[in-house]
């Protein structure tokens, strides 16, 4: 599940037609869209509206995995062509000078750049940055529920000192996010296949619910049941269950059981 | 291939700086203040980065050289080590950076000059003792020296100071340059090695036995003095026979006398550190072994440890001496 964060209708529009994404959630304080991989949500303009939809993402639309997060949006630059996108390298808050650096492990599509989140939209292009208005809250709120590399700020350039942000149009937004929409599309499979890469080894061992319902675990030795089938797995891909583990009355004797199960285990690699 | 250059604002127009930049001329340069606003950062996964890593250029300030912890040695009392880079190429999965750190990118100090200060203060210091530095603690000492250039720098460092002696740990085959120039009699390069079977199951991106053997020979053939370090000493269940098919493969061209030293030591990692790398690779055959915990260090038992080393060591003590030999016994 790949969850992305836009600011306006116009950004998300073209998204929503691209992914056949259905109105969820509609009396929700944000509009929200999805399918079955996918969610979008729509914030708002500017940094309070950005994190707050991107928690708001995060708790109306629960995993059991950890899922990657994309801001996807129109941005300024001074030279940049319009309809050119990047990838942020860096993030930096205008307002405080406070900057992110979201970890790169996946080849971004175009180029990749500093991106400058302001408060208002900018007409003097005085730096060499791409300037958007989300970016500094987006990430470091995503980082709250998922790591770097797996939350990615995904600009547009809208406007640049030849077509200043004055002549932005929602029709323009629309037409320049519709035109990318193969490689977001390309950048949001390889950031679910870096999640799902991610989140794999965290998933229980097929047998951990078996246990579950045959004896009574407390919380501590539930976590202790699903470090020991963890390990079990890194070493073998028999099934622990035998006659030994099934004569166990309680889950406590249960852990000992499976403690010397392993100790019987062969070692070795390869 | 390095696609992201961090670099620190202070050291944008260092010489070092700019010649690293000129190898890597399609990689986005990223200025930052301190290399731990990208190294240190929580919500990062070492895994993942270890796939794509990228290099940070930075400046040291402070800990240059730090005393080697008890136990570490090759027969001096005085032993201390150094990193000029943090982080490796290769990527063993016992190997403790991947606890240490949440990074996985490699930090390059390229300040290698205040390193020379403290080696010459410590070295004043112990008053002409014989004294050791060993290099390749927190990185590889060889393996990304055609970029980073450290130790074609830190040569005529020890050339010139004779009472202090280098020991350059590696896994790597990069042996060019030291190939091109006269050995020092006060430089030791020394090889890491687990047995074929290990190596390939644990050591990824690492040559292979036979490579480093090979690279070994090279720097034999020219004079240079060369070290083995059988460390860490991986338990299965057919250790023995992996052990002494591994001694008899490098003792097959090695001649003795081109050793200075063999050193021998069991895997051992502190707690934090293991509970990380667990939560990095839960699914690692390696941590799901017949690890304890004692006294703060994960390893094997006791018992276990001194069976192995008492195994090694009498296969080892069969081709080489005894006055060459250090068993690491770092301790809590």
């Amino acid at each position: 599940m790949i969850r992305i964060v836009v600011a306006m209708p116009a950004e998300a529009r073209p998204l929503i037609d691209y992914y056949g994404l259905r109105s969820w959630n509609s009396n929700g304080a944000f509009p929200l869209y999805r399918n079955e991989n996918m969610a979008l949500i729509v914030s708002g303009i500017g940094k309070t509206a950005a994190a707050a939809a991107t928690a708001f993402a995060h708790a109306h639309i629960p995993t059991d995995r950890p899922s990657a997060w994309l801001n996807i949006g129109v941005a300024g630059h001074p030279s940049r062509t319009l309809g050119e996108a990047v990838i942020a390298h860096k993030i930096v808050d205008f307002a405080t000078n406070n900057s992110w650096y979201p970890p790169q492990v996946l080849k971004p599509p175009g180029d990749s750049d500093s991106v400058m989140t302001v408060d208002a939209p900018v007409t003097a292009y005085d730096d060499d940055v791409v300037y958007d208005m989300e970016a500094a809250a987006f990430f470091p709120t995503a980082c709250r529920f998922v790591i770097g590399e797996l939350a990615q700020c995904y600009k547009v350039i809208s406007d640049n000192r030849g077509s200043p942000v004055q002549d932005v149009t929602m029709d323009l937004i629309d037409s320049l996010v519709r035109n990318k929409l193969n490689e977001i599309d390309d950048l949001a499979v390889r950031l679910n296949r870096l999640a799902d890469e991610y989140g794999k080894p965290r998933s229980d061992h097929p047998e951990f619910e078996r246990f579950l319902e045959t004896w009574r675990f407390s919380v501590s030795q539930r976590h202790r049941l699903r470090r020991l089938l963890t390990q079990w797995s890194a070493r073998t891909e028999k099934s622990p269950w035998g006659d030994e583990l099934g004569k166990q009355k309680s889950a406590k004797d249960v852990l000992s059981q499976l403690e010397q199960q392993l100790l019987t285990l062969p070692v070795n690699f390869g | 291939m390095i696609r992201h250059l961090y670099i620190e604002e202070a050291v944008t127009t260092h010489p070092r700086v700019q010649q690293i930049c000129e190898r890597y001329p399609k990689a986005a340069r990223i200025v930052c203040e301190r290399y731990g606003q990208v190294f240190n950062r929580k919500a990062q996964s070492f895994r993942l980065q270890k796939s794509q890593p990228s290099m940070i250029l930075a400046q040291k300030f402070d800990g240059f050289v730090l005393p080697a912890p008890p136990g570490y040695g090759v027969g001096s009392q005085c032993n201390y080590y150094f990193s000029h880079m943090l982080n490796c190429i290769y990527d063993c999965r016992y190997c403790f950076l991947q606890g240490m750190y949440r990074s996985a990118h490699y930090v390059v100090f390229v300040n290698y000059e205040d390193f020379v200060h403290v080696l010459d203060e410590i070295i004043t210091r112990h008053d002409g003792s014989n004294i050791w530095f060993f290099s390749g603690y927190d990185c590889d000492s060889l393996a990304l020296e055609p970029v980073t250039g450290f130790v074609d720098f830190i040569l005529p460092v020890f050339e010139s100071r004779p009472s202090a002696y280098l020991e350059l740990r590696t896994k790597s085959t990069q042996v060019r340059l030291l190939c091109a120039r006269e050995p020092l009699p006060n430089v030791v390069v020394a090889f890491s090695f687990t047995p074929e079977e290990i190596s390939l199951a644990l050591e990824h991106k690492v040559p292979s036995v036979s490579s480093r053997i090979e690279a070994m020979l090279q720097l034999q053939e020219r004079g240079w003095n060369l070290g083995l370090r059988f460390d860490p000493i991986i338990y299965t269940d057919a250790y023995r026979e992996q052990y002494e098919r591994l001694f008899c493969q490098v003792f097959d061209r090695l001649k003795i006398d081109s050793l200075r030293s063999v050193s021998l030591g069991a895997f051992r990692l502190p707690k934090q550190f293991h509970i990380n790398m667990l939560r990095s690779y839960p699914e690692e055959p390696l941590f799901a072994g017949p690890l304890n915990n004692i006294d703060g260090m994960i390893g094997y038992r006791k018992e276990l440890v001194a069976e192995m080393m008492g195994y090694c060591e009498e296969h080892l003590l069969k081709y080489i001496p005894r006055d060459i030999y250090f068993p690491c016994e770092v301790t809590t």
